[in-house]
């Protein structure tokens, strides 16, 4: 069992390459999955991220796929989810929504401080 | 249908009943004999057989006819007897006693009815002259009115009756003299347009009339003769004596005859489709005998009437329906040439004025009005509509329309008669015709004795002078409606209806196309905001990035680190650029305003410059690899054609799984071929066509990247150069993208000087 801080799901390679260079200049222990399907068979490796940043829209396993696949995994079930997405929060389908969701361009200063309360919450639990 | 006619009065209910079939007597100026057919024995008589003929009527029943006739008449009758139809036989000429009669022979109750008439000298002279020259006049005829007045006119001077009238019945019974010719020096008093209650000639008369075509009554003033056994041994009933000419009529009647003065009366039954149309009614002032051959005169020439009354209304109808065949045929002929529905019946002559005789007309389609002639307001139109829609059926037809529909009140002087024809009952499409008000005042003629007159709404009446005639004045009413007007209306539904079908289709049809033209906007805003919002995030994530390490002052800021985060950042804008300009792209060239600029170049080299600038791009994505072994030159836009290449490369690049990517270029006789090759995913048959629509995505939940509108964009292009592109695909294999676009070029390549080489143009 490994522990990460944050997971980053997203198929855009630059988005993704930002992001993870980002949170990585800001010491977190990061790691990067570019579709849901890579995504799951990272977690189920054992890898236990404090959160996870979810990208909607992704070719094979999308955002959907995943979180279902997920809530249907004891093991994964309660690993905290944040999702990222272009649309508006009221379009997004019920199952999918999780606290918070982020709207997509995301800040980066709410992002960061987001990872720091899941890592806080994770290291108090 | 509304009538602008009183009830039948209550109290005519005796005369309703009255059996005038079987009166058990005849008028005495003949005489009366049932025969049985075979034996010729005399069954029954009338009893004035003693003043005619001789012998009591007690001394004649029960004897063979031939105790009574002469051998050669008694011939007579008998070869008669033997005709089909027996009507073709008379009369018989008989002699009695040294007595010439007239027998008119019928059959009745099984047995063989005679009636015997005294001859006259007159009767010898020939009628038949005078008929020919009559029907000469007919033949002439060409209008029902001349028609009306020849026949009175004739059987007037023929017959010598003082007063010769024809009374026509209207649908709901009641009668109206529409013609008149009075024996010269008669007076002045005019029956022409009265009308007539309906109860003034009961039911059981008219069908009596509608049997028998011919009656007469010589003298009003006679004594009734009994024929005797009042029973017919046969049946035991009273003899039928619906044939008889001799026929005792109702007393009722006879007094109606006194109260006009009339004195001797004969009328004859004018036919048509076997219902009673009129009556050719004669009135003397004094007793008066009709021979035989002139009562045959008479009752030829009402036949005659009958036939032509026929044919010229059919030739009436004729031409009228051929007008509007022809007006019907051109309405489908602007219908076919593109107009619309109210404009081809309504706008130029001939329109829906010349279907139906009125003077406006409107038709409701689409929600709209419009109207020709004279019509109700436009308000007033559209009020009409509630009461249209309770129609039961196509057609409805009303010359009140204000008793229906009160509003109507406020516009009767356009349209106190409406027809309207129903041809959507959804849509609640109509034509509407209209009849202005019609005041006139129906003079009514009748039987004083008769009953109260109710009444109605817009009659006024009031009694006219002393004589028996009363005025009532009629207003609310339109011209009435016939029953041609009514076929020429419906006859209008197929056209309208066929119109009407058509347009709904079409409507199913926009409204099926609306919905998925919204439906694909709408999925591709979704997609469009995605693919534009990411670069826009990753830029915002990478500046604050950049920011936030300018701001850790525990660490120098490698510039190296510096100018990847930058270009990255750059990269992003590039991405916008594109989308936005496809999008622009979109706009303009689905409304066909972009402009081709032509010019002289060499694809090869396009080809080269494009493939460049996305392999460096690509980083440790698939590469390209071009094949353009010669020039391939031609006139075409270059900014268009680096797009279409560009578009097709990136495509392939999307969908193919890493694999490299070809690109070839060669000309192929007068027209350069560009082919990109993938070994990607593949494209499934069924969505070939549809991939090169605008938002298609071959298979739409593969959420790949972009805004679905490049080979869109290709297509609208190389449709433009009137090229062509096409694509051949096996799922899991691999595409590949043809695009065919003709040279365009003057003179053969070889000859001409080195063309410059123009590379695309960058904005």
């Amino acid at each position: 069992m490994i522990d990460y801080d944050v997971l980053i799901v997203d198929d855009d390679d630059d988005l993704r390459q930002a992001l993870f260079e980002a949170l990585a200049d800001e010491s977190f222990c990061v790691a990067a999955a570019h579709d849901g399907a890579e995504a799951l068979s990272w977690l189920r490796a054992g890898n236990v991220p404090s959160i996870v940043l979810l990208d909607n829209t992704m070719p094979g396993v999308d955002g959907l796929a995943f979180r279902r696949a997920q809530l249907a995994d004891a093991r994964l079930a309660n690993i905290p989810v944040v999702l990222m997405t272009a649309a508006r929060p009221q379009s997004v389908p019920a199952e999918l929504r999780c606290e918070p969701m982020l709207q997509k361009p995301v800040q980066l200063d709410h992002l960061i401080n987001l990872v720091r309360t899941y890592m806080e919450r994770r290291g108090a639990s | 249908m509304t009538s602008a006619f009183p009830h039948e009065a209550p109290d005519l209910s005796i005369c309703e009943n009255e059996p005038i079939h079987i009166p058990g007597a005849i008028q005495p100026h003949g005489v009366l004999l049932a025969l049985d057919e075979d034996s010729f024995i005399i069954e029954m008589a009338s009893t004035n057989t003693s003043d005619l003929l001789g012998r009591s009527h007690t001394a004649v029943i029960g004897q063979p006819l031939a105790s009574l006739v002469d051998a050669a008449s008694l011939q007579r009758l008998r070869t008669a007897a033997a005709m089909r139809p027996l009507r073709r036989a008379n009369p018989v000429p008989v002699t009695i006693a040294q007595r010439d009669y007239h027998a008119t022979l019928h059959r009745s109750d099984g047995l063989l009815v005679a009636e015997l008439e005294p001859a006259s000298s007159v009767d010898r002279l020939a009628a038949t002259g005078d008929l020919a020259a009559v029907v000469d006049r007919l033949r002439t005829v060409r209008a029902l009115d001349d028609l009306f007045t020849a026949m009175v006119d004739e059987i007037q001077a023929l017959s010598g009756f003082d007063r010769v009238m024809i009374y026509r019945f209207h649908e709901d019974l009641h009668g109206e003299v529409i013609a008149e010719a009075l024996r010269p020096g008669v007076g002045n008093f005019s029956y022409l347009g009265l009308h007539y209650p309906a109860s003034d000639i009961p039911a059981q008369a008219r069908r009596l009339y509608t049997l028998n075509w011919i009656r007469a009554i010589p003298d009003i003033a006679y004594r009734p003769c009994a024929v005797l056994p009042a029973t017919n041994p046969r049946t035991s009933r009273p003899l039928d004596m619906s044939h008889a000419v001799l026929r005792s009529v109702s007393p009722v009647h006879l007094e109606y005859l006194a109260n006009m003065t009339v004195q001797a009366s004969m009328s004859i039954s004018i036919v048509r489709d076997d219902k009673l149309w009129g009556l050719i009614a004669c009135h003397h002032a004094t007793p008066k005998t009709i021979p035989y051959p002139i009562r045959l005169a008479c009752e030829t020439l009402a036949c005659t009437c009958s036939w032509m009354l026929d044919s010229l209304e059919r030739m009436l109808h004729t031409a009228r329906h051929a007008r509007i065949a022809d007006a019907k045929l051109l309405f489908v002929q602007r219908l076919s040439r593109g107009h619309g529905l109210q404009d081809a019946l309504l706008r130029d002559a001939p329109n829906l004025l010349d279907i139906v005789d009125t003077t406006g007309v409107a038709v409701r389609f689409d929600g709209r009005w419009e109207t020709a002639g004279t019509t109700p307001p436009g308000e007033a139109l559209e009020a009409l509509t509630p009461w249209l829609e309770q129609m039961d059926g196509s057609v409805l037809a009303t010359d009140a329309v204000a008793e229906h529909h009160a509003a109507a009140h406020g516009w009767q002087e356009h349209g106190a008669g409406v027809l309207a024809l129903c041809f959507g009952k959804k849509q609640r499409n109509y034509v509407v015709w209209f009849r202005p008000e019609w005041v006139h005042t129906v003079r009514w003629g009748g039987n004083r004795l008769q009953p109260v007159w109710q009444e109605r709404p817009g009659a006024r009446i009031a009694p006219r002078r002393s004589f028996a005639a009363w005025e009532e004045t009629v207003s609310g009413h339109s011209q009435p409606w016939t029953p041609y007007d009514i076929e020429a209306a419906r006859g209008l539904l197929e056209i309208a209806m066929g119109e009407e079908i058509e347009r709904a289709a079409e409507i199913a049809k926009l409204n099926v196309d609306l919905a998925t033209a919204l439906r694909g906007r709408d999925e591709f805003i979704s997609v469009a905001s995605h693919e534009l919002k990411t670069p826009i995030a990753t830029l915002g994530i990478q500046l604050a990035a950049i920011g936030r390490m300018l701001d850790r002052s525990d660490e120098a800021v490698a510039p190296e680190t510096l100018r990847e985060k930058i270009a990255l950042a750059k990269r992003q804008i590039d991405r916008l650029d594109i989308l936005v300009g496809q999008l622009l792209d979109v706009s303009q060239l689905a409304e066909g305003r972009t402009r081709l600029a032509p010019s002289y170049i060499d694809l090869a080299v396009l080809c080269r410059e494009v493939v460049e600038r996305l392999n460096t791009g690509a980083g440790t994505g698939p590469r390209i690899a071009l094949d353009a072994p010669r020039p391939v030159r031609g006139l075409w836009d270059p900014f268009r054609c680096e797009q279409v290449v560009a578009n097709l490369l990136s495509n392939a690049l999307k969908y193919s799984s890493g694999a490299t990517v070809e690109l070839h270029v060669d000309a192929i006789g007068a027209a350069a071929r560009i082919r990109v090759i993938d070994r990607g995913v593949g494209v499934p048959p069924e969505a070939m066509t549809r991939i090169f629509e605008r938002f298609e995505r071959a298979r739409p939940e593969d959420h790949i990247a972009g805004l679905g509108l490049g080979l869109w964009i290709v297509r609208q292009i190389v449709e433009q150069h009137q090229g062509s592109v096409d694509v051949e695909s096996v799922v899991g294999q691999g595409s590949t993208f043809t695009v065919t676009l003709p040279r365009d070029v003057q003179g053969p390549p070889s000859n001409a000087r080195d063309a410059p080489k123009e590379g695309p143009r960058h904005d």
